[in-house]
């Protein structure tokens, strides 16, 4: 299986009469993307949008999901399979995708206005998301619209928004193209797998959402996945605002570094749900430890999870069983604790993960300041943003599946 | 060049004074460097220790306040700009006072106090988050040691921001974020190829083994037993008066349930951000089942139930706030002749 992913840098953008690629510029039509949004999701009644040039000095309240543009283009009309497409195998053929460039989708449902997206000279370097041209949206619905539509219909928009506005037809040359190959790596010194648990809300709640070709999370066991279909639209990221963006997902550091290092057989991907309970826990933790050692035959594992104490369980859970089968394992958390002993933080047994890596301490306090426009704000919400806010609520600085350069010591 | 005056604090037995017989020994001030001082001295190139106090360990520790008295007129008098004392080891006595004396000087001059302790020294946990103490072995053994980690802390003081050196330290309480070269993914993935090549790569996080509690057994009759209804599920009185947080709490409520027979949808919300609590807030009863244990009361199964409903919340808890919140409960329920819990978890 190949993908070849054809990349291009978007280095402005600005708002015109036809949405378009012009040279390097994204040109947009707010109008335009209305209709063709309205078009597809029958409850919105308007479309909310405002950009956000590089080095433009703002704050987006609200922030729901920050999603890369990204279209398929071989085969066509298979992106977001089972969300926004009809179910399509994907990971294989060509998909455009633009840099430099992010949508945004704000929430206006939301009460309080974290997490925000700091749009800052300040967080240029500790937000992968500060840098970049932003395309922010927010939608309004019709009457009477309930919580779990008006959920799903936000997250359509935006992967539909997303799409839309990569209209391959306009593309003339690519910057750069990555070919990713996960057949030819026989003899590689390495086998190593990944275990990556997705969002896993799962009762039958408001925001229970598409996590893996559409389907929900509900009943959810472990499976085998090619790392491709996991950065080209399989996965998605359920319909709450915690875990992943799902840039984070189309982004996958793990799945990256791990098929570009010639000296790693990487056969897949086993993606899993967090458990509601130990006995869940155990079933899922052996289905994941059997399709690790025996189906994809890996010596090594990769353990990524979205957020909660309970996900930890279940890593340990398959930690345990992996080390009977003589897989080591390695997995990436972040420190959600206020401890002061990092020995403290966590819950795992201390016999079963003798080898960690940690991707940042959520609780850690960074300077906002107050002289910063928010978009989408509400009355005077800019009165009411704290001075120092937690790294957690200010998107594109911790990522879960390990792309940012955090890690955490006791000072 | 040896820019930096440093007066040294050691005890009577490195004094060269004596043992244990000596231990009362008032405190003495000697130009230049003694005992190990005299080898810290030659592995501090930047640095010259210019006099030592020397004082009794039992001394130290009794009458710290005249020690403390003493310290402040050597150093008010020789003007060091580094304070050393010990190491102190795994030593009792002389490891608080060498805490205690680089906190006081740290504090009276500000100028830089360091001190060497092993782990379990109680002083570590005493003074860690004041002064730097640097990890050593148990005894004097580890002497050599901590005379290099002192050496080479000193090369680098006031030249680099010490990054290389943060292994020495004890931590003194705060975690922070740090930017690593290498993303979280890279650095898992070099993990993972060392230990597939046999190796023990460093872990970013060390776990200490855990001993998992001995289990209660109930040694009389339900119908003998007093209960106590306890959740983490973070239900509190509407209105959440005292504050519980949704997450990564350090505290739990107690909350009078001593008239009431049932808990009533309304009365009482969730605190807690880990689950789905709809199902709560319409009838609380289904997280802490009062309304069922009252019925056993009235039946006589049970004796009584415990006066409070003791309440937190259970997201983003570490182990530590865990034991902690645990150990306090415990007391409590102990104290006021609880037999037995009914805890309910989300």
């Amino acid at each position: 299986m190949q993908l070849l992913q054809k990349i291009k840098y978007i280095k402005s953008i600005r708002e015109g009469r036809q949405t378009r690629i012009d040279k390097d510029s994204l040109v947009i039509n707010p109008l335009e993307i209305e209709r063709h949004l309205k078009n597809r999701l029958k409850n919105l009644r308007q479309v909310k949008i405002k950009i956000i040039k590089q080095y433009e000095k703002k704050r987006v309240l609200r922030v729901f999901d920050v999603i890369e543009p990204r279209k398929k283009i071989v085969p066509k009309d298979s992106d977001y399979p089972g969300v926004i497409s009809s179910v399509t195998n994907v990971g294989f053929g060509e998909t455009i995708l633009l840099k430099n460039i992010v949508v945004v989708i704000t929430d206006k449902r939301k009460k309080d206005w974290k997490p925000i997206l700091e749009h800052t000279e300040q967080f240029e370097e500790k937000s992968v998301y500060s840098k970049m041209n932003l395309i922010c949206m927010e939608i309004y619905e019709n009457n009477n619209v309930s919580t779990k539509d008006y959920y799903t219909d936000l997250y359509k928009a935006g992967l539909l928004l997303s799409t839309y506005i990569c209209k391959a037809d306009d593309f003339k040359s690519y910057d750069e193209e990555i070919l990713l190959n996960i057949e030819n790596r026989r003899n590689s010194k390495y086998r190593i797998g990944y275990f990556f648990q997705l969002c896993s809300s799962q009762y039958a709640g408001e925001k229970l959402g598409p996590v893996c070709y559409g389907r929900t999370p509900e009943n959810f066991l472990p499976t085998i996945i090619s790392p491709t279909m996991v950065i080209d639209g399989a996965i998605t990221r359920n319909l709450t605002e915690e875990g992943f963006d799902t840039y984070h997902i189309q982004n996958n550091s793990i799945i990256y570094n791990l098929l570009t290092d010639n000296d790693i057989d990487f056969p897949g991907v086993v993606i899993a749900v967090s458990s509601l309970n130990h006995i869940e826990r155990e079933k899922n933790a052996i289905i994941a430890a059997n399709l690790l050692k025996t189906h994809l035959k890996v010596d090594g594992v990769i353990m990524t999870k979205a957020f909660g104490g309970a996900s930890n369980l279940d890593l340990e859970s398959l930690a345990e069983k992996l080390k009977k089968a003589d897989v080591s394992s390695v997995p990436i958390i972040q420190i959600t604790s206020m401890e002061n002993k990092l020995s403290d933080s966590l819950i795992f047994k201390g016999d079963t993960f003798k080898h960690i890596v940690c991707s940042g301490w959520t609780h850690e306090k960074v300077h906002i300041p107050n002289d910063v426009d928010a978009i989408f704000a509400k009355g005077n919400t800019m009165m009411e943003i704290e001075y120092s806010m937690e790294i957690e609520y200010i998107k594109g600085i911790i990522d879960n599946l390990g792309s940012n350069h955090l890690s955490v010591v006791e000072g | 060049m040896r820019t930096h005056r440093i007066i040294h604090y050691i005890n009577q037995f490195f004094g060269q004074i004596g043992g244990e017989k000596s231990a009362y020994q008032e405190p003495i001030y000697k130009e230049g460097p003694v005992g190990p001082g005299s080898f810290l001295d030659k592995a501090i190139k930047n640095g010259k220790i210019i006099g030592t106090i020397i004082c009794g360990d039992n001394y130290a520790v009794e009458h710290s306040d005249k020690l403390k008295a003493f310290a402040n007129d050597i150093i008010s008098q020789k003007k060091p700009d580094i304070f050393i004392a010990g190491p102190g080891f795994f030593s009792g006595r002389y490891g608080l006072a060498c805490g205690s004396l680089c906190s006081f000087v740290k504090e009276q001059f500000d100028i830089y106090c360091i001190t060497g302790l092993y782990e379990d020294n109680p002083a570590v946990d005493l003074y860690r988050e004041h002064i730097d103490i640097i990890k050593t072995k148990a005894n004097a053994a580890g002497m050599k040691d901590a005379i290099e980690k002192f050496a080479h802390i000193f090369s680098v003081y006031g030249v680099s921001s010490g990054e290389n050196i943060r292994q020495y330290f004890f931590p003194k309480g705060l975690l922070e974020n740090e930017s690593c070269d290498k993303p979280a993914s890279l650095r898992s993935i070099d993990m993972v190829k060392a230990l597939l090549d046999g190796m023990d790569p460093p872990t970013e996080i060390h776990l200490p083994d855990r001993v998992a509690p001995e289990k209660a057994v109930l040694g009389k009759e339900l119908c003998d037993c007093k209960i106590a209804l306890i959740t983490d599920g973070g239900l509190v009185p509407s209105g959440n008066p005292d504050q519980l947080k949704t997450r990564a709490t350090t505290k739990f409520l107690k909350y009078g349930i001593q008239n009431i027979d049932t808990l009533k949808k309304g009365d009482w919300q969730v605190m807690h951000e880990g689950y789905d609590n709809r199902y709560v807030l319409e009838d609380p009863n289904r997280l802490v089942p009062l309304d069922a244990l009252r019925f056993f009361e009235k039946e006589k199964k049970i004796k009584q139930i415990y006066d409070d409903l003791i309440t937190t919340t259970g997201v983003a808890t570490s182990f530590a706030v865990s034991q902690k919140i645990g150990q306090e409960i415990g007391t409590l329920l102990v104290k006021n002749g609880v037999d037995a819990v009914i805890l309910t978890s989300t």
